[in-house]
């Protein structure tokens, strides 16, 4: 009776594996736009990737697997932000639903622009690589790195947000290229 | 364009944001950054690019994800069949431990932080804690009318969220923005409503709907429902109909099934008298005027969308499990050993509540089955207790009342012998119970009683239901046991016989509920009990946290071959 079932189910699991492997960062960073505590979008993250798999039987293998868990994960974002603590920032609903239409857009050539920060990184000089593999990769205090650094945090601050947008325009430059080729 | 050509908070604000993992800017910042996306286009696009580089920056968020969705899935995902995750900083620092072993460790130590803190705080772990006091306070005294039976895709508003299959509902205002869900009023009545809908529960045979649209299936033995628009009032005869209020009363009704009589809320000259819309018959009923329009089914939901759960996903709404099938048969079957298998306990079956003691005494039958389906060889076996044997067993999850969940709880059970007095001592139960002493226990207990009626108590209620079960034959109980933290709790039981379906979701009809009560006592044992004269076969109990997951025969076989 349970012979045939665990192999049906493996083969499943696989292909959800697969898909959901595809697209975690790009699901991931849907969720995290919508939702600015990092903890509270791990758990809307957790939530949807259950809820992918409860309901992948009705999922449509024709159809786009981003898409259908950009919608499970904003009616999640939409569920999550009533329930919680009255601690956390929360966008406004509306801001929530313009923004959720716009970022599932907006992440359609993710894995690109991603490959273009790659490059735009190799084009720092070491200090500065230094600087974001700590603060963001490390996930260091600016604090301590500015106390190892002997530099004021400020200084470090204002690194970080030049490095972004040095970064930001560097792959912007590059999109940019691309289309006129 | 660039980012300079925004004002300067703009980017000020937003990599204060990034720099601090949880968004840790004060709520004036947070509006003022809001209050930038709102208003300009590009702001979004530089919030959404800049997030991109701070999360891809992280090299090991991939693995960090794939964690988090293991965590929640509940099992380690196999290899992908393809993988094509960008990866972006490979210098990795060499002492670098990978990210899932330092979560982990992070995570235990977090762990045993937390338990050592609960100890040494309040002298034992939360799951072993009892409440201060057995009444909860706050308990609201609002009414038990419905039970959200099923729901997709939703999005609640309003105060009152409701959070799962199965819990039940007070007479509250309820704003469904979004999906569709399915309530059980207690009066049998199905109700279905899609959002934008605002209903208000009034009793379990009226609710007022605001605006929305809703398809409500009558229940042949209950008295007419009433259902409030603003306007007006429909009354259900056998019915299946939907109907679509605006916001400004007007309503659209769409009659399925059965016939609708429609009463004006304030009388007026075209709603002099009441009127009957019939089977198959459409109107648009205005405040002044009833216009014919075609019957148009397929602009409603009559039901909640989605199929069944699969087996894989039920898993984890089973919590316990035993078969009582011994893992070896010994010569002399009987005394083969069932006393420690299954899942979810602590401890092996015993004489006494606790750790330690004697191994409950009890005959096995390790061959038989009380279960209506055919078993796998590891789930076959059953116990019989008689003459006054107790068995106590550890729940490794006590049931909690002191908190919001729904449990349900499932087991066979069948009286073999009538002794020549069947009056006394004859009864064959299983209980909830707490390892924590009280004057006044408030058990939770079903079974049979020594007349061999349906039995449940709870709280201080004792329940028994005619006519009597039958000995020789065998009964699947099911026990839906609802708590609540603010509200009252409820305990339903249904007896199934031999020749009753079981159906897949929960019936509308019970054998015995208990009123609402309130307690907040900490289940963490199980006993069966059987008195002095009985003789009782036991089988197949299963807890879990959905209906299908203590009735569903396939899934204990899934659940221990993953064990």
């Amino acid at each position: 009776m349970s012979t045939s079932i665990p192999s049906l189910e493996q083969n499943t699991r696989g292909i959800f594996t697969s898909l959901l492997s595809e697209d975690r960062l790009r699901i991931f960073g849907y969720i995290r736009t919508l939702v600015p505590h990092s903890s509270d979008a791990e758990d809307v993250y957790q939530h949807v990737c259950l809820t992918l798999w409860n309901k992948f039987d009705e999922f449509d293998q024709e159809r786009s697997f981003f898409s259908w868990a950009c919608g499970i994960a904003f009616f999640t974002v939409c569920n999550h932000r009533r329930k919680i603590r009255l601690d956390r920032h929360y966008f406004d609903q509306a801001l929530i639903e313009t923004m959720s239409q716009k970022r599932e857009k907006h992440l359609e050539n993710f894995n690109h622009r991603i490959e273009y920060l790659h490059e735009c990184l190799n084009g720092l000089n070491r200090a500065d690589k230094q600087l974001l593999q700590k603060a963001i990769f490390e996930n260091q205090s600016v604090k301590e790195i500015a106390k190892a650094a002997d530099k004021s945090m400020q200084t470090l601050y204002n690194r970080l947000s030049l490095l972004r947008r040095e970064l930001a325009e560097c792959i912007s430059r590059k999109l940019q290229s691309e289309q006129q080729v | 364009m660039s980012i300079q050509d925004l004002p300067p908070e703009f980017e000020q604000l937003l990599n204060r944001l990034l720099n601090s993992q949880d968004g840790e800017l004060s709520n004036s910042d947070f509006e003022e950054f809001q209050n930038f996306l709102c208003s300009d286009p590009q702001a979004v696009q530089y919030y959404f690019e800049y997030s991109d580089i701070n999360a891809a920056i992280q090299a090991d968020m991939s693995e960090h994800l794939k964690m988090l969705e293991e965590i929640a899935i509940g099992e380690i995902a196999p290899e992908p069949l393809s993988g094509r995750e960008p990866q972006v900083i490979r210098e990795v620092p060499a002492e670098r431990r990978t990210p899932v072993i330092n979560y982990f460790l992070v995570a235990a130590a977090s762990l045993m932080f937390f338990l050592a803190m609960e100890w040494m705080t309040s002298g034992d772990f939360l799951w072993k804690q009892t409440p201060d006091t057995i009444a909860k306070s706050e308990i609201t005294d609002l009414p038990y009318v419905a039970t959200l039976t099923r729901s997709t895709d939703c999005v609640w508003g309003g105060k009152f969220l409701p959070e799962f299959s199965g819990q039940r509902l007070l007479t509250e205002d309820l704003v469904l923005e979004q999906g569709v869900a399915e309530f059980r009023f207690d009066s049998g009545v199905r109700l279905v409503i899609e959002g934008p809908t605002k209903i208000e529960l009034v009793t379990s045979c009226c609710a007022n709907i605001e605006y929305g649209t809703v398809v409500l299936h009558g229940y042949e033995p209950t008295p007419e429902f009433s259902l409030v628009t603003p306007r007006l009032t429909f009354h259900d005869i056998g019915t299946e109909y939907g109907a679509k209020i605006d916001q400004d009363g007007e309503v659209e009704l769409h009659v399925f099934e059965g016939a609708v009589r429609v009463d004006s809320n304030q009388k007026n000259e075209q709603f002099a008298e009441a009127i009957v819309i019939q089977e198959g018959q459409a109107r648009h009923l205005k405040q002044n005027a009833v216009d014919d329009i075609p019957l148009k089914s397929e602009n409603f939901k009559r039901e909640v969308p989605g199929a069944p759960k699969k087996l894989q996903a039920l898993q984890q709404e089973l919590q316990v499990y035993d078969s009582f099938h011994p893992p070896v048969i010994s010569d002399l079957e009987h005394l083969s050993e069932w006393q420690d298998t299954g899942i979810g306990w602590e401890n092996p079956w015993r004489k006494q509540q606790g750790h330690s003691g004697e191994l409950a005494t009890g005959d096995s039958h390790p061959r038989k089955s009380l279960a209506r389906t055919k078993l796998a060889e590891n789930r076959m076996g059953l116990i019989e207790l008689r003459e006054g044997n107790t068995a106590w067993r550890t729940l490794e999850k006590p049931i909690r009342m002191d908190t919001n969940a729904i449990y349900y709880l499932s087991f066979y059970m069948q009286k073999i012998n009538s002794g020549p007095d069947t009056a006394a001592e004859q009864f064959g139960n299983l209980s909830l119970q707490t390892s924590t002493v009280s004057a006044h226990p408030r058990n939770i207990l079903m079974g049979m009683s020594s007349e061999s009626y349906a039995t449940l108590q709870a709280d201080m209620q004792i329940m028994e239901k005619a006519p009597p079960l039958q000995t020789g034959k065998t009964y699947f109980f099911v026990a839906k046991i609802v708590a609540s933290e603010k509200a009252s709790d409820q305990v339903f039981l249904r007896a199934f016989s031999e020749a009753e379906a079981i159906p897949e979701g929960e019936p509308p009809v019970w054998t015995c509920i208990t009123t609402p009560f309130q307690n907040s006592n900490v289940f963490d044992l199980v006993r069966i009990q059987v008195g002095r004269k009985g003789d009782f076969l036991f089988d197949e109990l299963c807890i879990g946290t959905t209906w299908a997951a203590v009735v569903n025969p396939d899934l204990p076989s899934l659940v221990l071959e993953k064990r």
